[in-house]
């Protein structure tokens, strides 16, 4: 009864008269827009020549150790977390999973068809990067869905033990960063810090699911 | 009682229905760092955008003045409202986003600038950043512009879908921007606005982002 008259009073609500569901239509946008967002995140990092931290920021020590491109590393990089993320996470995690990192690949890539940066300062880049990265991620999580293994792993233990997903991500990124230190210059990795630690905070601060309340 | 919604590393503090100080703060300050990054991406490539800030791109181009300056000047008639209809907390708030993305739409261009940006490129990404950007805002009780305080305004009184309020406002600055802009400019801009738009009416919703 409550449920129909919400429904009602929601005249232009056509997407979902539900608050604690998605629909698929509004999973799908939620997948696109972290995609979109965490590409072009992706991408300045990229132009600078920063890293950053999860299996993202393996795909970019190999990217930049071996001119391999990046967008095929990352997807390959994930591929082994599916199994994981398949047992813990259930099929439709996995595969909105699989969607949002092979279209945040693909973008990353066509990305410089359509923009070419002229110049930007490597801070500027970091904090850009961590910033959009941090959004389209929260923006996916949100959606029950993730952008690699190490996000996977953290809502994992996240929702199993307890412990911040951005705390989780914080560890495995510092050991990203001192392996980074064999591949870059030493202040691209401390602007590359800073840019996973914007990232991290940003996720650690908004990502609660007690306040967003979808549960699917 | 007061602990039972913290997290175990809650220094930032906050029960699941109430945003600390410091939560706000980030908010605002990310929030009106992706909506200046998107004003910069528009900017560059030439294109307009609905709201207060499409009034701001529409006396820039007609008149050359900086963007910063009239989006910060064509707010300010706003905050009365803001202010007697939303109370002092939100009009605050929404005054920090204003200065702070006016500051920063400033100062981007100095420190990043493109070689190339394709329009559509930069419609979709400048309209998403904007609309992602805004509703940082919005689900902190605060908003980017004057347009925004009243579709916030009209949504809590009268219910009306806050994306959808601002798509009417939106259509009659893109009608004026005829006056500015070639046809093709137009039609980027009104897939930017139509991008922000949806991306705000799909997402900012009171009873899923349950915090006031």
């Amino acid at each position: 009864m409550t449920q129909q008259k919400q429904a009602q009073k929601r005249s232009l609500g056509f997407y979902s008269a539900d608050p604690s569901q998605h629909t698929l239509l509004e999973d799908a946008q939620g997948l696109v827009t972290g995609a979109l967002v965490a590409a072009l995140g992706f991408y300045f990092l990229n132009q600078v020549g920063l890293l950053t931290g999860g299996t993202a920021g393996v795909a970019f020590l190999l990217h930049y150790a071996f001119g391999i491109s990046f967008g095929l590393l990352f997807f390959i990089v994930n591929l082994p977390f599916y199994y994981l993320s398949f047992r813990r996470l259930g099929l439709a995690f996995s595969f909105k999973t699989f969607i949002a990192i092979a279209l945040a690949s693909v973008i990353t890539e066509i990305e410089q068809e359509f923009l070419l940066i002229q110049y930007l300062h490597p801070a500027w880049g970091a904090l850009l990067g961590g910033l959009l990265l941090g959004y389209g991620l929260l923006a996916l999580y949100r959606h029950r869905a993730s952008l690699g293994g190490v996000g996977i792993l953290a809502i994992y233990i996240q929702e199993h033990f307890g412990i911040q997903a951005g705390l989780v991500q914080l560890a495995f990124d510092i050991c990203v960063m001192i392996c980074a230190f064999f591949v870059v210059a030493p202040e691209i990795v401390l602007w590359s810090v800073l840019g996973a630690v914007v990232l991290n905070i940003f996720l650690a601060i908004n990502h609660r699911s007690d306040r967003y309340i979808v549960v699917r | 009682m007061a602990g039972e919604g913290r997290t175990p590393v809650g220094f930032w503090a906050s029960t699941s229905d109430r945003h600390s100080v410091i939560e706000d703060v980030q908010a605002i300050a990310a929030g009106s760092m992706l909506a200046a990054l998107g004003v910069t991406m528009l900017a560059a490539a030439g294109l307009l955008i609905g709201g207060t800030a499409g009034l701001g791109f529409l006396v820039r181009y007609s008149t050359g003045l900086s963007f910063g300056l009239v989006f910060f000047a064509l707010n300010l008639p706003f905050y009365w409202l803001a202010y007697r209809r939303m109370g002092l907390a939100f009009t605050v708030k929404t005054f920090s986003a204003v200065a702070l993305t006016s500051v920063l739409t400033e100062v981007l261009p100095t420190l990043m600038g493109f070689d190339h940006l394709h329009p559509v490129a930069a419609a979709l990404f400048g309209g998403l950043l904007i609309g992602m950007g805004m509703l940082a805002p919005f689900r902190h009780r605060a908003s980017l512009g004057g347009f925004g305080i009243l579709a916030l305004y009209l949504q809590d009184r009268f219910g009306w879908r806050a994306g959808v309020v601002q798509l009417g406002l939106d259509l009659l600055v893109l009608a004026l921007s005829f006056f500015v802009a070639n046809p093709a400019v137009i039609f980027f801009s009104i897939l930017a606005a139509a991008t922000l738009n949806l991306t705000l009416a799909i997402n900012h919703r009171t009873d899923r982002y349950v915090v006031r």
